[in-house]
């Protein structure tokens, strides 16, 4: 067998390995929400407990041996971080907070289409639960964001992945920031703790 | 494959409605199987899977209701119609009397279910858990809705009946209401 021979055996060896083992894509949504309405603020200190679960959540898929991984962990916790600041007087980690505000990720979810142009969704649940200083909870709501758009071709597959995930994102927050700013219990909480 | 989103038929056969302190709750058993195909892609109860569409509204002007997943339990009875028990779950008070809880069922159960188009898997895994009732608070006013899932074990094909159980929990009058909904379970095909 010549040289040749041999590199072509080498090269369709590799070609069929990579084409059973399949590739894998990861998704890392980098959309952080900097525009909340710009509203007089709830008057509480709130701590916002991340739960480890939030740390490590993503979204994973496998499409005709492709591995799609959407990241989620970081982006979450920014953008929990960031509401909290948006929503509150107060936010941080200090002692003594008025509330403790815990997200958790209740569904993260995406589907991707048979055909490019039928439409793939991103959907995310996120859980809020506020806890009174007692460790109560006095609140609990899920909030949805769904970011919807055609599959797309091969090439532009990831890309519209990463819109998708940064549209789910970005209602999520928004959807979040008007359920807990209108919530009657965390301003019946404000009042109660403006009286004490 | 475009799924469509449910909406419940308005004079449903199967459904139970009742109505306790301005909250009014509706239930729904999903059990025939060309409905659960249009919903959900495949068969959810050949899956033995029983899905209960809940809906949820407030129709107080100054209560609020805490309703978690969690304090929500489904009931089978057999011909006889003595309650049996399945799975416990574990924390839950009512343990004794719960058959299971929502969200015991978990979508990788429906994973490899014979589909031919390798996209078609991540539709029907959206749907089934972008669908489903999360833990709710609601403010006068306000509604909610979605799917409770409960295991469905074939052992139990010829239950024809059982009893969804609900707390709402009021936090700021700091009192809590008891939904026994009773539910009917015809059409199951036997596996």
């Amino acid at each position: 067998m010549n040289k040749i021979t041999e590199r072509f055996n080498y090269l369709v060896f590799f070609i069929s390995i990579q084409s059973m083992v399949g590739c894998t894509h990861i998704v890392t949504p980098a959309k952080i929400i900097d525009h909340y309405p710009q509203k007089k603020k709830i008057n509480l200190h709130v701590n916002l407990k991340i739960p480890e679960s939030l740390k490590t959540a993503k979204i994973e898929n496998n499409i005709a041996g492709d591995n799609w991984i959407i990241q989620l962990g970081d982006n979450l916790i920014n953008n929990s971080e960031q509401m909290a600041k948006a929503l509150f007087v107060k936010a941080g980690k200090k002692q003594g907070p008025d509330i403790v505000l815990m997200p958790r990720l209740a569904s993260a979810v995406a589907s991707h289409a048979a055909w490019i142009y039928d439409k793939s969704k991103v959907t995310l649940a996120m859980e809020w639960t506020v806890l009174d200083n007692k460790g109560a909870t006095i609140w609990t709501e899920t909030v949805k964001g769904e970011g919807i758009s055609a599959g797309g071709s091969g090439f532009a597959a990831k890309g519209n992945v990463e819109k998708r995930a940064d549209m789910a994102i970005k209602k999520l927050f928004l959807n979040s920031y008007d359920a807990i700013y209108n919530s009657p219990i965390i301003r019946h909480w404000e009042r109660k703790n403006k009286k004490n | 494959m475009v799924l469509p989103k449910y909406e419940p038929p308005s004079t449903g056969a199967n459904s139970s409605s009742k109505s306790s302190n301005g909250l009014t709750v509706s239930v729904r058993p999903l059990v025939d199987g060309n409905e659960s195909r249009k919903y959900f892609g495949t068969d959810l109860t050949s899956k033995n899977i029983l899905a209960i569409f809940i809906s949820l509204e407030n129709k107080s002007n100054k209560r609020i209701y805490i309703i978690p997943k969690k304090s929500i339990t489904f009931k089978y009875h057999d011909s006889a119609t003595k309650a049996k028990n399945a799975t416990n779950s574990p924390g839950d008070s009512d343990a004794g009397e719960a058959l299971a809880t929502a969200g015991v069922i978990v979508s990788p159960l429906l994973m490899g279910a014979g589909l031919t188009i390798a996209g078609d898997q991540t539709v029907i895994n959206h749907a089934f858990k972008s669908n489903e009732y999360q833990n709710r608070t609601l403010s006068p006013g306000n509604s909610a809705q979605g799917f409770l899932y409960f295991k469905w074990p074939n052992e139990f094909i010829n239950h024809k009946s059982g009893i969804l159980n609900l707390t709402a929990r009021d936090p700021i009058a700091n009192e809590s209401i008891k939904f026994h909904l009773p539910i009917q379970l015809k059409g199951r095909k036997a596996p």
